[in-house]
């Protein structure tokens, strides 16, 4: 009795787990995923949910860049949703530091991984 | 009074030519660029005049308001101020779509920005790279490099 009761709890964890959250939600996760291991200088991290043509485009050199202007900003506090376009796939954040914020703009493809990345920083 | 005209005529004519050679010279996306620059400026001037237009009828009436109130007009005052009130609701108006068609140029802007390809958009765009022409708290112009960085394109 004590099995199929664990067995049905660890059924409905899996269950729920595998729900994702809304698209909205799900993209800001990632948007959030790949600013905080950019911005910790982390590549692998960074490109875990690109899809494969994205992920050969990114080079640690890269990563570090961003992660260098990030820090200029002071420490990462979020995002904050702004807009997305639905036709599109497209989700546009704000990402927040201590010392100002920058757009983050990210398109998910139909398999809900990432086909691009974005962020604008002074130059 | 005929020359006068003419003079003015040929001086207006020639202004309009020396603004022209920018869009002539440009290629076609610049000449798209600019054509829609002039019309965003047209709507942002008509929006800013008719500010003004509504600024000015809340004024007036709020200084006819006061003569009125002055002459132990009540009701005449009352209506005047009902005017002045409605003009500067008008005026709220006019500002909050001053500030929409503001911050619309700004996001568009910015995804402009977004939309270029490469890793850092100066390595895609220009030598100069790309740059947002953002008007200070002074109202003074101040130039604004921002440059997209990350992968893929938008």
């Amino acid at each position: 009795m004590r099995t199929a009761r664990a067995a049905a709890c660890l059924g409905l964890s899996v269950v729920l787990a595998s729900c994702g959250g809304s698209p909205a939600g799900q993209a800001q996760n990632q948007a959030d995923t790949v600013t905080k291991a950019v911005y910790n200088n982390d590549a692998a991290a960074a490109q875990q949910n690109f899809d494969d043509s994205l992920k050969k485009q990114v080079t640690r050199a890269q990563v570090g860049l961003i992660s260098d202007k990030l820090h200029k900003l002071g420490d990462y506090k979020g995002l904050t949703y702004v807009s997305n376009d639905g036709l599109k796939n497209e989700y546009t954040y704000r990402a927040n530091f201590a010392n100002g914020s920058a757009p983050v703009i990210l398109r998910l493809d139909t398999d809900g991984k990432i086909a691009a990345y974005r962020i604008s920083l002074p130059q | 009074m005929m020359w006068k005209k003419a003079i003015a005529g040929t001086t207006m004519a020639a202004m309009l030519a020396l603004a022209a050679p920018s869009a002539a010279f440009a290629d076609g996306a610049a000449s798209t660029r600019n054509i829609l620059l002039g019309a965003g400026l047209a709507t942002y001037l008509i929006i800013q005049h008719n500010r003004k237009v509504h600024e000015r009828y809340a004024e007036d009436a709020r200084r006819q308001a006061e003569l009125q109130s002055q002459n132990s007009n009540m009701a005449a005052a009352y209506s005047s101020e009902r005017s002045a009130y409605s003009n500067a609701l008008s005026e709220i108006v006019d500002l909050k779509r001053e500030v929409a068609y503001q911050h619309s140029v700004i996001v568009g802007q910015r995804h402009q920005l977004a939309m270029r390809g490469g890793f850092g958009s100066t390595s895609a765009g220009t030598s100069s790279g790309p740059r947002t022409r953002v008007a200070a708290a002074s109202m003074s112009p101040q130039q604004v490099s921002m440059v997209s960085y990350g992968w893929g394109q938008i």
